[in-house]
């Protein structure tokens, strides 16, 4: 596949060189274990402290804490099964699957047919009960991107802890997050061009309750000895994607549109469940009664990797649970695909993107 | 199977129209540097290519209805200090070992040993070993990087330049030991295909290559490829999968009568395939005749009877839905290798199947022996009745 055909940024950014490189260096020069207490492993404590320090300097949050995961589903589940065993979490309709598995013991609050929560719809929803609220800063299938200030000042008025998913926004929109009245804020490197593995839980004023035992790492909120070269890569790679953000922003809204207005006018049917509002870049498709992952198949024959928002559960095709809370059937729903852009996307490459996807959209309405 | 034994395993076999699974069973029973000859009919060298190419040799080249390959490249990659260059005309050429040469390329002791053997005479000039580097294969061997295909692929891609193609051409046989040839245009050249290539391309690849110009019946050249448009499409891996161009026949009897026995949505599915002229459809689910499959659906079952009466092919497309995603095209059509599979249309099994479909169903064999019988029984009935009536009017 050429690298201008990859459209799935969404699910994994490639990594920047630099990030790597640091990774390297690191792994082989400050291999000691940061709780050790010799030289190697202290010189290795001191880099990965001023990292943390440097990560939150940069995310806008300095008084923060930091407990690193081996990602974002790890440092999801973290707070969730905390917030389970305090009582009830209220979760969005629309979150990631690694939030969703406490849904048993939880209520859930819907979204609009636009996929966002209105403070009003939060601030009713949210009872004595409540343990926490888990919502997404911008959704990985449809882009919408919540008003998280407003919402977690509700949150913040109600005495709840908000935990906010940021695993597509760091790094990829403007983020300050002294200005965000979170508990929670969860995220992942390679979203943002760094090292696979690496995430965690940005913390404020509250407590994760360790789901990993032994060790006392992390200040005891998570066992395990640090990765402390996947951080330092991710912390280049969160450097490079923010020193990018301004520039990359305007323009990846720019590629998002064209092929929005491209698909628009040779696909009439397709409804568009994301917004020019939402983030940049990702623009989230529903064929009606097309299969998306059969779009996907087709569209990797071509050269394109793209993502569908339908999976198997329960022994049949379950429709994209975000695309459903917009208030779409089943049947425009398992027709979703998720197209995402990045760094390396050009314009050249959407025009080619959308010329194909009309053909296989053709193809598939005439073969289903 | 003709053996001539050196020790337990041969050095060198000889086999007739061998099958796929004889060819692998030839492989397993050669010495580690021995080799083959299969001999077969003209018709059958672009299948008995691919088969030995799966069986794991190397080499191959065609000589009149013969195929000579051979065994060897397994083992690990040393660096003996050796390199290879290509002789001949074309930009660049990919061995069975997936090699890509273009000019001169640094190659382990093992690649420069096949390299040097019989196979490549007169194809390639390979340097001599370093004596201090082989003088420490036997206890201390330096390991050698051979993984340069990706970034050997996209230089190549890049520093060829397309033109666009005359109307014509004059057909061009190349019969070996390179699995392939990428012309400077782009142009792909594949072992035991016959491509039209222009007089001058084909002129030179003559002269440097050994490639057969205008070749006695050799069968319907085909327009070829270009390596530029492929690797935009699929990358380095276009390379990787069966590049045959040839159509292969059948792996059994098709049974058309089971085009009979669609349900509708299927047969408007088959028609529009060949309406459309494309090359597959894709179904997601499993076989409900599957046990505890995932999604079972009844598309997937009715495609699945095809494929077993040698109508359809099904093949995985990969993905990574727990859900079976699997493609079916019309038998023979789907070329599986290591990259994205590959298709190439069969007009005439395509005309068959619309022809089936036009002219309704038919009785099958099976149907008509029993209607035979049904009409034999009654004709019997009928016959002993009135035999019967006949005796008690005589009485």
């Amino acid at each position: 596949m050429a690298e201008d055909g990859y459209f799935d940024y969404a699910a994994s950014a490639p990594p920047y060189p630099e990030a790597l490189k640091r990774f390297e260096e690191v792994s082989l020069r400050q291999y000691g274990n940061p709780s050790s207490s010799h030289d190697a492993g202290l010189q290795a404590r001191k880099t990965l402290e001023s990292a943390r320090a440097a990560f939150l300097s940069r995310v806008g949050f300095a008084d923060g804490t930091l407990v690193l995961t081996s990602g974002a589903t790890e440092a999801n589940n973290l707070v969730l099964k905390g917030a389970l065993e305090k009582g009830r979490p209220l979760l969005a309709a629309d979150v990631h699957p690694s939030v969703w598995f406490a849904r048993d013991g939880s209520d859930v609050l819907e979204t609009d047919p636009e996929g966002r929560i209105s403070p009003e719809k939060l601030a009713a929803a949210i009872t004595k009960k409540t343990s926490l609220v888990s919502i997404v800063h911008a959704n990985n299938e449809t882009g919408v991107i919540q008003n998280v200030k407003a919402l977690g000042e509700v949150c913040a008025r109600k005495g709840v802890p908000l935990h906010i998913d940021g695993v597509q926004a760091l790094g990829r929109l403007p983020v300050t997050l002294s200005e965000l009245p979170f508990a929670f804020y969860t995220f992942s490197a390679h979203k943002f061009g760094g090292p696979r593995g690496v995430g965690g839980v940005i913390v404020r004023d509250a407590k994760v309750s360790a789901q990993i035992l032994g060790g006392g790492q992390e200040k005891g909120a998570r066992g395990g000895t640090e990765n402390v070269a996947g951080f330092l890569a991710a912390l280049v790679a969160l450097d490079l994607s923010t020193r990018s953000v301004e520039g990359e922003v305007p323009r990846l809204r720019q590629l998002g549109s064209l092929l929005t207005s491209e698909i628009r006018s040779t696909i009439p049917d397709a409804i568009v469940n994301s917004s020019l509002e939402g983030l940049p870049g990702l623009v989230s498709l529903s064929f009606p009664n097309l299969i998306g992952e059969e779009i996907v198949v087709e569209m990797n024959l071509r050269g394109f990797a793209i993502s569908a928002g339908s999976a198997c559960g329960s022994g049949r095709m379950e429709p994209s649970r975000p695309v459903m809370a917009m208030g779409r059937t089943r049947a425009q729903a398992l027709g979703t695909v998720r197209i995402s852009m990045g760094r390396f996307t050009t314009e050249d490459a959407v025009r080619r993107l959308a010329a194909a996807l009309r053909q296989v959209v053709e193809k598939q309405k005439a073969l289903a | 199977m003709d053996i001539q034994n050196v020790g337990f395993l041969a050095k060198t076999l000889t086999l007739a129209s061998p099958t796929p699974a004889d060819l692998m069973k030839a492989y397993q029973s050669l010495s580690a540097r021995g080799s083959l000859t299969i001999t077969c009919a003209p018709a059958e060298i672009g299948p008995m290519l691919l088969a030995a190419e799966n069986a794991g040799f190397f080499g191959m080249r065609v000589d009149g209805t013969s195929i000579t390959a051979h065994k060897g490249k397994e083992g690990p990659c040393y660096d003996t200090g050796r390199s290879a260059r290509y002789l001949g005309s074309a930009a660049a050429v990919l061995d069975d070992d997936n090699h890509l040469l273009s000019g001169t390329l640094r190659v382990c002791e093992k690649t420069g040993r096949l390299y040097s053997s019989e196979a490549y005479n007169g194809r390639l000039e390979v340097s001599e070993p370093d004596p201090a580097l082989l003088a420490r294969l036997e206890k201390d061997p330096a390991p050698f990087d051979c993984d340069t295909f990706q970034a050997d692929a996209k230089a190549l891609a890049e520093s060829l330049k397309p033109a666009s193609r005359p109307e014509g051409g004059t057909p061009v046989f190349y019969p070996g030991p390179f699995k392939l040839l990428i012309l400077r245009d782009g142009t792909l050249l594949r072992r035991g295909c016959l491509e039209l290539l222009s007089k001058e391309q084909a002129e030179e690849l003559a002269r440097r290559d050994g490639a057969w110009v205008n070749p006695q019946g050799a069968g319907a050249a085909r327009i070829p490829e270009n390596y530029v448009d492929l690797y935009r499409k699929d990358g380095a891996a276009c390379l990787l999968g069966d590049l045959s161009l040839e159509a292969r026949p059948a792996g059994k009897d098709p049974n058309f009568d089971a085009l009979d026995e669609v349900p509708p949505d299927m047969k408007r599915r088959l028609l529009a395939l060949l309406d459309r002229n494309e090359d597959y459809f894709i179904l997601t689910g499993s076989d409900p005749a599957q046990k505890d499959g995932c999604c079972p659906s009844n598309d997937v079952g009715v495609a699945n009877r095809l494929a077993e009466a040698g109508i359809l092919d099904a093949h995985g497309a990969g993905s990574n839905s727990d859900c079976p995603v699997t493609l079916y095209a019309f038998a023979s059509e789907i070329r599986a290798g290591v990259g994205k599979p590959r298709f190439v249309r069969n007009d005439a099994f395509r005309a068959t199947v619309r022809r089936r479909f036009e002219s309704g169903p038919r009785l099958s064999r099976k149907a008509a022996l029993r209607l035979a019988l049904l009409l034999l029984f009654a004709g019997a009935v009928l016959t002993l009745g009135f035999a019967l009536f006949r005796q008690l009017l005589g009485r």
